[in-house]
């Protein structure tokens, strides 16, 4: 075999395990809408919020809350607010108040609601991912532009 | 003058069996998430009535209960909430709710709101899951098995 040849072998062979590489990256690395599971801390700092995959959609309840005990009975926070009576004795924490998010492109998710459980209210959501550690969480009532858009933080565990 | 008739409905019951199983550990700080997803359960109820997804006309949950076999029963947990959650346009509910647990090994849950399920059903991708919060942090797996009955009603 003559050098310009080898050369051209070792060229093909360096292309196929570069090729090999990149599917084993791949292969390991997060699909582009699960980069949003985590726990996150609101906007407020009152709530830390884990999003979690169930099926092909995306959901999150509070796991974590600044203030776990209700001054007023002093047991652990309910979801007095609910406008579903017999939700009012559920606890807070634990709470699923992100549902039925699908991603769809460029870092967003949309399709899902967002609940206030200070009011009882539940708005349509979307989640935008301005990095890989802050959120910007909009909910709306009919059209996008009527509404308030929250910025949530990654939470560092074990900190 | 109306056009068209009004199609015949059938309601039925059908009965679920179903196992949550968590290996475990649950702490304190974190609510866990129990799920179970629906394949093959109605198979023989859909036959039954010769029906299809496009048959559904309505669900609702009409009772729900849970059992353990744990030996401390349901002691370990303070709540128990039962949500239903599938694929497509339809939207996660909660479908019972137990708060506090009884410290025995089996309760019936009440059934929350009236939600009308049929959007779930006749997906083809569909969960039942059970959150359930620890009292304390936990080591042991932990098994419940749910009997929940609903309510369809088929349109001709």
């Amino acid at each position: 075999m003559n050098l310009h040849l080898k050369i051209n072998h070792m060229k093909k062979i360096s292309i196929v395990l570069g090729a090999a590489l990149m599917c084993v990256l791949m292969a390991f690395a997060p699909a582009s809408g699960d980069r949003l599971l985590g726990v996150w801390q609101s906007g407020s700092g009152k709530a830390g919020v884990k999003i979690e995959k169930i099926g092909t959609k995306y959901y999150g309840k509070i796991v974590w809350l600044k203030e776990p005990i209700d001054p007023a009975t002093s047991k652990p926070k309910v979801d007095k607010n609910n406008p579903d009576e017999k939700m009012r004795t559920v606890p807070l924490k634990g709470y699923r108040i992100l549902k039925d998010f699908t991603y769809k492109d460029n870092d967003e998710w949309g399709d899902g609601t967002i609940y206030d459980p200070e009011n009882g209210s539940t708005y349509k959501s979307v989640i935008k991912m301005k990095d890989n550690n802050t959120l910007d969480i909009r909910g709306y009532i009919g059209v996008q532009a009527l509404g308030r858009t929250d910025t949530w933080k990654r939470m560092k565990l074990g900190k | 003058m109306l056009f068209g008739a009004c199609g015949k409905q059938t309601k039925d019951n059908i009965t679920l069996d179903i196992t949550f199983k968590s290996d475990g550990p649950f702490f304190e700080a974190s609510p866990e998430s129990l799920q179970h997803q629906l394949s093959e359960e109605l198979a023989a109820f859909m036959k039954q009535h010769q029906a299809t997804e496009a048959n559904i006309e309505a669900v609702k949950l009409i009772s729900a209960s849970f059992t353990t076999a744990d030996s401390a029963g349901f002691a370990d947990f303070s709540s128990l909430t039962l949500n239903m959650m599938a694929g497509g346009d339809s939207k996660a509910k909660e479908i019972a709710v137990q708060n506090p647990l009884p410290k025995g090994k089996t309760f019936t849950a009440q059934p929350a709101g009236k939600a009308d399920l049929s959007a779930h059903f006749k997906n083809k991708e569909k969960f039942l899951v059970c959150d359930l919060t620890p009292k304390a942090d936990r080591e042991k797996p932990f098994e419940i098995k749910a009997k929940l009955t609903f309510e369809f009603t088929f349109k001709d």
